[in-house]
């Protein structure tokens, strides 16, 4: 099991992470590319949370490397619905300009639903 | 399980030394409530206000609504296994005090908190401002972490809902309804030529600001079960989600769930309404996978031919609202599933994140990206300098004059996903 994440307490608190310099944007696109170029399974629903993906910076996606040669169809379709929503949140309405305040409430509910998802999981970090 | 609900009418709430129903009129004591919330030192201040049907008040950020009740001669309570002892409930008689509701108030994090405005056209959206709302506007202590000060805020709601709701225990009802629902064998004989028909509850339980309690427990751990509809009229089921106001199911949606109400008034008529399947909305895709089998083998065991299935919230919860809608298709049973839609402010883009051809039977609660402009209000209970911030607030939609232009995903229980909203298309 893996973790992909942009969310700065997500890496500071769960320790090795994949992290990405970027957007929710551009971490749905690079768990896309992980499923199609390394064949990797998701494990979290890429639309993890009710926060719309035009209001939290923040994304966190577990994920599984896999011997398999062939992609996961089913974690292809996921993350490719997922990132069809993302497109149509950013279109509908860009994300505001939020406070540093805002941004660490988002960052601390993404890292708590990440948090909770592990302990379903049953993996201790 | 055998529910006698007597629903006593609350026409005015008087704020002042005594605490007594008497024709109508709830007199409650603010300085008991704030003892009895601030007991948990969590919280630093609790204030009393109360809105009513019409005056010219926004309420926001609005966390939870929850109707007073209490059990009448027993030794049960409401909201088992959370405020009171873990003990089945559901049977026996329960008094309800219609026409309020105790309102928490509060932010709990920078964002994604609900309006409610008890006048204009923000009001006709939300059935919260029919209600004579008791407000808790609530303050944590300082550096309180937001899981922490969410729970206290819970309870807070609770424990007040109780309180108010044990005032009516003596009082004589204005109506008394009675809901019967038998032990599965006897249920099915009683009505055995009417459709079995059954209830799939989904409850949001992601984590923080997402979760739903069943007796107490948090609702991800658990897996489908089945419950008796009576036990969910008396708090088997409470929120604890903050997130996405429009469309959450507050604890007073659980109360009076609408679809348990309906198949309830069809119940031994054109249907025999067998029982509950609670189910969870989890981040985990194996646990997604594992409910929507219980689901559907559930429905299977009961004999069912028909099951209603409502969603709560946004995004990954339509993957749990399809996958239980197909697997219990595949089944042989037909479903009917309940949600709301981001279709985009015209309306016109994919409603849904996730879609099945054997969903042919939809029921909406409405567009949640539909604008709207709420005028400026004389009072405020809460604190507006969130509202550009809260789901569905443009960037900077709190104008000089006090108008607010917002989605309607930011009015508490607009799209809701029961059906207890007031947006509809109604058959004349």
């Amino acid at each position: 099991m893996f973790i992909i994440t942009n969310n700065p307490m997500v890496k500071e608190k769960l320790g090795e992470v994949c992290y990405v310099e970027g957007s929710y944007g551009d971490v749905l696109e690079e768990v896309k590319r992980q499923i199609i170029e390394k064949h990797v399974c998701l494990l979290s629903h890429p639309l993890s949370g009710s926060i719309k993906p035009n209001e939290t910076y923040y994304k966190t996606i577990f994920a599984a490397e896999t011997t398999s040669q062939y992609i996961d169809i089913e974690s292809l379709e996921y993350i490719e619905s997922a990132i069809a929503v993302y497109e149509k949140f950013i279109k509908n309405k860009q994300r505001p300009n939020w406070s540093l305040a805002v941004l660490k409430d988002f960052a601390f509910v993404d890292f708590y639903i990440a948090q909770s998802t592990l302990d379903r999981m049953g993996v201790a970090r | 399980m055998k529910l006698e609900i007597g629903n006593i009418e609350i026409k005015e709430v008087v704020l002042g030394e005594e605490e007594k129903i008497d024709n109508g009129t709830l007199y409650l004591n603010p300085a008991k409530i704030k003892e009895l919330v601030l007991t948990d030192d969590r919280l630093a201040d609790c204030k009393i206000e109360i809105a009513k049907p019409g005056d010219s008040i926004r309420i926001t950020p609005v966390k939870d609504v929850i109707e007073p009740r209490c059990k009448v001669d027993s030794t049960t309570g409401i909201f088992p296994g959370v405020i009171n002892k873990v003990d089945v409930v559901g049977s026996g008689r329960t008094h309800v005090l219609k026409g309020c509701g105790v309102m928490t108030v509060g932010k709990i994090v920078g964002f994604q908190e609900g309006i409610v405005d008890m006048q204009g056209p923000g009001s006709e959206l939300t059935p919260f401002s029919q209600l004579i709302e008791i407000c808790l506007v609530l303050k944590p202590q300082e550096e309180l972490d937001p899981h922490l000060y969410e729970e206290a805020a819970r309870f807070a709601g609770l424990k007040t809902a109780d309180y108010i709701g044990k005032l009516g225990e003596m009082i004589e009802p204005d109506t008394i309804e009675t809901f019967e629902t038998l032990p599965l064998l006897e249920q099915i004989q009683q009505y055995p030529d009417l459709p079995k028909i059954g209830y799939v509850y989904m409850l949001q339980t992601q984590g923080l600001l997402h979760d739903t309690y069943v007796y107490g427990t948090d609702a991800k751990h658990i897996v489908p079960t089945i419950l008796y509809p009576t036990e969910v009229m008396d708090g088997a089921i409470i929120s604890g989600n903050c997130v996405s106001a429009c469309d959450k199911n507050t604890t007073y949606h659980h109360l009076n769930n609408p679809v348990i109400a309906d198949l309830y008034k069809q119940h031994g008529k054109e249907i025999n309404f067998l029982g509950v399947i609670v189910t969870n909305e989890t981040v985990y895709l194996k646990d997604k996978h594992r409910s929507s089998d219980f689901v559907a083998k559930l429905s299977e065991y009961l004999g069912l031919d028909g099951v209603i299935i409502s969603q709560e919230g946004f995004g990954n919860p339509d993957t749990d609202l399809i996958m239980n809608c197909k697997k219990v298709e595949e089944k042989g049973i037909k479903t009917v599933i309940v949600t709301d839609e981001y279709a985009g402010r015209d309306g016109a883009s994919q409603s849904l994140a996730d879609a099945d051809k054997l969903a042919t039977a939809v029921v909406t609660g409405g567009n949640a990206n539909e604008t709207i402009q709420l005028p400026k209000m004389d009072r405020l209970i809460g604190q507006l300098d969130y509202v550009d911030v809260i789901a569905g607030g443009f960037d900077g939609s709190l104008k000089d004059d006090g108008t607010i232009e917002v989605e309607i995903q930011a009015i508490t229980g607009a799209t809701n996903e029961l059906g207890f909203n007031k947006m509809s298309a109604k058959g004349v």
